[in-house]
């Protein structure tokens, strides 16, 4: 200890010999990371029904008072698996992550069952947990079960963490809940939504956004074992939340966003990368109305993509299937599921093709239930051609007033 | 990790005993310290630690061995950080926090954190930083940095990112409020 209080110096040489060898180290960290690699997209089915097939079914609520947010993964049987968080109230420290199966077999919903509440959470990530919402499942090429959620200690959402369990027995077992930091402002706002993809190299892309201060979406690369090893920036502030991922034409990457709170355009905003998501174009605002809601896109055939969401500006009381056959050029509205009144409100579509070649559509039915619409290709065409129809006949009106 | 919250307890108690006792004892130092270790070493559900690991989560290594630092400076009255690198220390933290957190929540398209999750650049920016701080004959900033880059080999937190290893947003907005008041006291001085 010198004059001053202070402690004796360590011997130079020493340092700059730790130095050496650490940067060493770190610089031999960048050599193993993994190059980015091509996205598999899901496989397309066909169906072999030529008629029109158009169900409905109501998924039980397990008699919880409010029910959002689902996502849906088919199983190697066939099968699907739900999954959504329900409560006293969105936020409620009682909400619960709970899974339901549909069996093709008898085309019906299991009972649901709780796979997740928050002192579960808590207790394994050692620190106080206020709520948990907007779970989001995934099967991959190992059979892997993956869910991602989010939890928030304080606060609201834009507060949320993103988190992690995945099930080595598609979903009967669950590994213990991990925390993903993917922020450096104490982890907070980083949300999910929708559908994630694996690359060919094993690891993942995952959909995300960014809600604290600034509105905007992200990718995170999830390594095989959970880590999070990259993030990139879609786009910045005022480029929407909620990215949702899909094929588009000859190799590209497409997305579309919620409209979010920052902007005053009340349009589904798009996005668009040529190198397999690791870089993204400018924004563009689209036609397609969104009153700050939810949506899903998928690609159905090399000429023909659905998109599913609420087409209006104000409100969410409908729920619109649109199809684009051009994605450069715009979409057209060819059926409502939903048409509903003041009180009634659809949200957060997610949609998924299986392996009978079925579309299965849930959304959020009054907060009450999770709904499943299930549709094939031929009732697809069916709506299409009538709407060609309709839109011919009002061409044709439209003609004979000028004449 | 809990390591920062513990030592953070630790100071916070030791700091709070000068307050009512100005000299107190090195035995009733540590009778305090083996007091409250249990409420403050472990997240056990409803303890301190679990409340504020919701808010907090891991401190960077940077945070850590200046609350090591502030520990030992209450117990032995020894400063671990010379006064020739208080300043450069600050200003640093300042400049590497406006390089990460504006634009970090969403100020531009650039992402300065996507850096963190092994860039070469990154990892030369803070070797140079601990190799300019060798040269000019400091200890505790080359150490801190030589400490945050070791860590993140060792993957010793829960983040992946090296950015969470060198800076976390406390230890930034202490280290700014201090360059703020400095600047307004030297401002009116002049005055």
């Amino acid at each position: 200890m010198d004059s001053r209080g202070e402690i004796r110096a360590i011997d130079s040489r020493l340092l700059w010999f730790v130095l050496c060898i650490v940067a060493g180290f770190s610089f031999y960290q960048t050599t193993n990371q993994h190059p980015w690699a091509p996205i598999v997209w899901p496989e397309k089915f066909t169906s072999h029904q030529t008629e029109p097939v158009y169900q409905e079914f109501l998924i039980p609520n397990g008699g919880q008072n409010s029910t959002h947010s689902a996502s849906v993964t088919t199983l190697p049987s066939g099968d699907l698996i739900a999954f959504w968080f329900a409560g006293t109230r969105e936020g409620h420290k009682d909400v619960r992550i709970f899974k339901s199966v549909f069996h093709q077999s008898s085309l019906s919903w299991d009972a649901p069952s709780a796979v997740l509440d928050t002192p579960y959470v808590a207790q394994h990530l050692g620190r106080y947990i206020g709520k948990l919402g907007n779970p989001l499942v995934f099967v991959d090429s190992r059979r892997r079960m993956w869910m991602f959620f989010v939890s928030v200690s304080y606060g609201g959402w834009a507060g949320s963490s993103l988190n992690v369990i995945w099930s080595e027995d598609l979903g009967n077992s669950w590994t213990a809940p991990k925390r993903l930091i993917t922020s450096p402002f104490i982890n907070i706002s980083t949300l999910v939504r929708n559908h994630l993809y694996e690359l060919e190299d094993g690891s993942l892309i995952l959909p995300v956004y960014h809600e604290f201060v600034a509105q905007f979406p992200e990718l995170l690369r999830i390594s095989p074992e959970g880590e999070v090893i990259r993030k990139i920036r879609m786009a910045g502030s005022g480029a929407g939340i909620q990215p949702v991922l899909f094929e588009g034409e000859q190799n590209e990457v497409r997305a579309l966003m919620r409209s979010g709170s920052h902007t005053k355009d009340w349009r589904v905003l798009s996005l668009r990368s040529e190198n397999e998501g690791k870089s993204w174009l400018d924004f563009e605002i689209t036609k397609l109305p969104n009153p700050n809601s939810a949506q899903v896109a998928a690609k159905v055939s090399d000429k023909l993509w659905l998109w599913v969401g609420n087409h209006n500006e104000k409100h969410r009381q409908d729920m619109t299937l649109a199809v684009s056959q051009d994605l450069n050029v715009d979409w057209s509205v060819i059926h409502q599921f939903e048409n509903g009144g003041k009180g009634d409100r659809f949200s957060y579509p997610t949609i998924i093709q299986d392996e009978l070649g079925m579309w299965n559509l849930l959304y959020t039915y009054n907060r009450k239930n999770i709904k499943h619409v299930r549709f094939n290709q031929a009732w697809l065409n069916q709506q299409m051609k009538q709407q060609g129809q309709k839109q011919g006949q009002k061409q044709g009106q439209k003609q004979g007033k000028v004449q | 990790m809990t390591l920062g919250i513990t030592l953070f307890c630790y100071w916070f108690v030791l700091w709070l005993l000068k307050k009512f006792k100005p000299e107190p004892s090195f035995k009733l130092h540590l009778t305090l310290l083996v007091l409250i270790t249990p409420l403050v070493i472990y997240p056990f559900v409803y303890s301190p630690v679990w409340w504020l690991r919701g808010l907090i989560g891991d401190l960077s290594i940077t945070s850590l061995l200046l609350l090591v630092s502030a520990v030992h400076q209450q117990l032995f009255g020894q400063f671990l950080i010379r006064d020739t690198e208080r300043k450069p220390l600050e200003i640093g933290v300042v400049v590497l926090g406006l390089c990460l957190y504006p634009f970090a929540l969403g100020l531009g398209e650039m992402d300065p954190y996507a850096l963190g999750y092994a860039s070469p650049w990154l990892i030369g920016g803070l070797v140079m930083i601990a190799a300019f701080g060798l040269v000019r004959q400091f200890q505790a900033i080359p150490l801190m940095m030589m400490l945050a880059l070791a860590a993140w080999n060792m993957q010793l937190l829960q983040s992946v990112n090296l950015w969470d290893y060198v800076i976390d947003p406390f230890i930034f907005f202490f280290y700014l409020g201090r360059l703020v008041k400095k600047s307004i006291k030297s401002m009116k001085h002049a005055s």
